[in-house]
């Protein structure tokens, strides 16, 4: 009786100890290992998609000098070749739509040297 | 006509109302609400309403936040009605994570605003005020 009520007290005594460095670290990599995998664009990308990402590394694989002629213009590309240009983005990608109908079509600025990346500079404080 | 800060955030979001038209037809999302982030470089909205208009992809960008963390999202280009002012051409982002809508600043750099924070009240107006 003595002796259970010892193992049950080194039991409680063990539990109520503050883990060490070592148990800690295994702790958070077994709680990081059972988050959900961030779901990343790319898996489901689509075909049209994966059309646009491909004339867009086409495009800007071209000679700087080759893109610069277009310069202060919107570049329509289609099949590697840039098919229209226009200074006015919204007229081109209509007269683009009407000779090419829904193809995947690639509208940018000529004077972009690469993908252009945005900023959201808002965080948000969770509660 | 001001509109009302959403509540539902602490402290309450400046907001607008949206509506996304695809260049090409007269198709319209319904009434979005858009919240004022003039923290952000670009208009994002709801990747979902964007296929419900069939709004056309133009390019691939990188989206990234205030850490660095970055990912690939999709730009297309609509015509945008805020708070009944037409924007036409105006490029925006498919967001496929949240169901916000941002009205980044190259939406907010074209229009007027005037933020009534202890009102609640967010409103575009036509004339900036003190000016004849």
């Amino acid at each position: 009786m003595l002796q259970n009520r010892t193992t049950v007290i080194e039991q409680v005594r063990r539990l109520a100890m503050p883990p060490s460095s070592a148990d800690r670290l295994a702790l958070i990599r077994a709680i990081t290992s059972l988050e959900t995998p961030k779901r990343e664009r790319g898996a489901n990308v689509s075909a049209d998609g994966q059309t646009l990402d491909a004339e867009q590394e086409t495009w800007f694989a071209r000679p700087s000098a080759e893109r610069k002629r277009y310069a202060g213009e919107y570049v329509a590309v289609h099949g590697g070749e840039v098919v229209d240009h226009d200074p006015d983005q919204r007229a081109l990608y209509l007269r683009v739509l009407a000779r090419y109908g829904h193809q995947p079509m690639l509208i940018v600025r000529a004077d972009w040297n690469t993908t252009p990346e945005f900023t959201i500079h808002s965080p948000r404080l969770e509660r | 006509m001001p509109f009302s800060y959403d509540p539902t955030f602490t402290p309450p979001f400046p907001r607008l109302p949206v509506i996304v038209t695809p260049i090409e037809s007269g198709a319209q999302s319904a009434a979005l609400s858009g919240l004022i982030d003039t923290g952000a470089d670009a208009t994002l909205i709801p990747q979902a309403q964007l296929q419900a208009i069939k709004a056309k992809e133009i390019y691939r960008a990188r989206l990234r936040s205030h850490w660095g963390e970055s990912r690939t999202v999709s730009v297309h280009l609509v015509d945008l009605q805020v708070a009944g002012h037409n924007l036409p051409g105006i490029e925006v982002i498919a967001e496929d994570l949240t169901e916000d809508v941002l009205l980044g600043r190259n939406v907010l750099n074209r229009l007027i605003l005037l933020l009534d924070g202890p009102g609640a009240s967010a409103d575009v107006v036509t004339r900036r005020p003190g000016r004849r």
